[in-house]
């Protein structure tokens, strides 16, 4: 169970690091669900010169979803805002398409692909290393392609999670964004913050009824009306004002 | 080319056309993509299966599942967007249309109306008419006419009557409209509801087509869609159901002609497309921004 748990955590994380452009943050990119399809299936199509090591499979998933987010990146930055949403949206709609054309990860090929399935403890070190160069890139020209390495390397991690139709395209874009709103979209730290909401907790909504859906539909819009900002902001809010009032205390 | 290959490209052209239509004008009078309209074509299609399976005519099942996403995206914009619209948060009203998609799941899932199911078609959608030469059937001729009058019906309520403008004077500035006696809290839910009911069309549309039900938007209808919606002007619905009916065309006759041609290749093609027309639509955008800052 706890190991369900952390394993959607980097799920939603690498999710919610594409969802999040800290140098714009009321851009939203549904561009996620597409990066980590793309380095599920580059990963996957390389097989043969990984020789079955996780490691030259995890380097050729993420770094050619990275080298795609710094393309589509640069491509988008001049973009007006709704537009910005029609073309990430669009990129995942073709990459998830593909994915479930291709042969490779229709039929169960995706056991001889990835022959060996990452520990627990691979996958947090990955993601702490992904959330690292996220953190560094934050504010620069690579911070898009960032997103999509944390992405790409989550496709190749978890490629039994990689989205093979509108309705789990969909899904997955609306862990991603709860991930980043619920958070918070102008620190890295925010989507750390709301992985475990968004991820760990909608999820475990979602399949405990028929209505579950329903019901974590209902929280994500909550949300989105009531904390804009993030969880980050009010900590931080609240943080602020505890400290304003200790130094009036002290003057 | 093939008469058979144009009629089925005028079926699939009125899928996209709708879905196409209702993102144009959702793009340019609400300001954001919506993918809601995902759910409305979902909700129109299981509710064409629901009455399809008690045996009810066409016309009842096309109207049950435009009613049902009228419903839909009307709740949808009184009790998600409102809010969000004062605050002039667009980022999440895209936001807020992935969560309705999941209560939309959540709704079918209650309901069971998600679990795949296969309905035998009555002989009427498939009977046949003949005029000079060109051979279509009853279903494909519905599917045309039902499209022709659904987006010149959303054109006109949009952008030819008082009750358009009001939605774009309640959208643009609510404290102004509510002075000039308009109801800023009503009638955009309801130009809302006009948008899903035509997406919900396309998905009855398509479900009379299918054999079987899933709770999906076929990718292609989508891709399709958004490509005709960025080379279209924003907010014509015209040009926009034009573009998807000569996508369309190109899409089965290159399936038809060169059968090995991959689906991939086409999906590419379209996101290529869909890239210019993104690229060319933000040139004003870019070059207005260049202008203020000098």
């Amino acid at each position: 169970m706890i190991e369900a748990l952390i394993w959607s955590y980097i799920s939603a994380l690498a999710l919610g690091l594409t969802a999040f452009v800290p140098a714009a943050p009321r851009r939203l990119s549904l561009a996620g669900a597409g990066f980590m399809a793309f380095g599920a299936i580059s990963a996957g199509a390389a097989s043969g010169f990984a020789h079955g090591s996780l490691i030259a499979q995890l380097l050729i998933g993420a770094s050619s979803a990275a080298g795609v987010g710094v393309l589509v990146g640069l491509g988008l930055r001049r973009l007006d805002d709704k537009y910005f949403a029609v073309a990430t949206f669009a990129f995942s709609a073709v990459v998830v398409l593909v994915a479930s054309t291709d042969r490779q990860m229709q039929s169960g090929v995706v056991n001889k692909v990835f022959p060996h399935s990452a520990s627990t403890f691979e996958g947090v070190i990955v993601l702490a290393l992904c959330v690292g160069i996220c953190r560094a890139a934050a504010n620069s020209w690579f911070a898009f392609g960032a997103g999509a390495l944390a992405a790409g390397a989550a496709g190749v991690l978890l490629p039994a999670e990689v989205a093979l139709g509108t309705t789990t395209l969909i899904q997955q874009l609306c862990i991603a964004v709860g991930v980043a709103v619920i958070g918070g979209r102008r620190s890295i730290f925010g989507p750390l913050l709301g992985a475990p909401i968004a991820g760990c907790a909608l999820p475990l909504i979602v399949i405990a009824g028929r209505g579950g859906p329903i019901v974590a539909g209902l929280l994500l819009i909550a949300a989105f009306v009531w904390l804009p900002d993030g969880l980050l902001e009010i900590a931080k809010r609240a943080y602020g004002s505890f400290d304003q009032r200790r130094a009036d205390g002290a003057a | 080319m093939d008469a058979k290959v144009v009629a089925g490209a005028l079926f699939d052209g009125s899928v996209i056309a709708l879905v196409s239509a209702a993102t144009t004008v959702c793009l340019d009078v609400f300001g954001f993509l919506n993918l809601m309209l995902v759910g409305a074509f979902i909700l129109g299609a299981a509710e064409e299966y629901q009455f399809a399976a008690t045996g009810a005519p066409q016309w009842e099942r096309l109207v049950a599942g435009a009613l049902a996403a009228a419903i839909a995206g009307f709740l949808f914009d009184r009790f998600a967007l409102n809010p969000l619209r004062k605050r002039a948060a667009a980022d999440l009203m895209v936001a807020a249309g992935l969560a309705a998609y999941l209560i939309i799941l959540g709704y079918l899932a209650v309901f069971r109306l998600d679990a795949v199911a296969t309905l035998p078609r009555p002989l009427l959608s498939e009977r046949i008419a003949n005029i000079g030469g060109f051979t279509f059937t009853e279903m494909q001729a519905l599917a045309v006419a039902t499209c022709i009058f659904a987006c010149v019906a959303l054109h006109v309520a949009i952008y030819r009557t008082r009750f358009g403008l009001g939605v774009r004077a309640a959208i643009d500035n609510p404290a102004a409209a509510q002075f000039m006696g308009l109801r800023a809290d009503r009638v955009p839910p309801a130009a809302m509801a006009a948008i899903c009911a035509v997406t919900g069309i396309g998905g009855a549309i398509f479900a009379m087509h299918a054999g079987s039900f899933t709770i999906a938007m076929p990718a292609m209808v989508l891709i399709a869609a958004l490509a005709a919606c960025m080379f279209a002007p924003v907010g014509s619905v015209g040009v926009a159901a034009m573009l998807s009916f000569v996508l369309a065309l190109a899409v089965d006759a290159v399936s038809a002609h060169r059968p090995a041609f991959s689906p991939i290749v086409l999906a590419v093609v379209l996101l290529v497309a869909i890239a210019i027309g993104v690229a060319v639509r933000s040139k004003p955008d870019a070059a207005a921004a260049k202008d203020a800052a000098s």
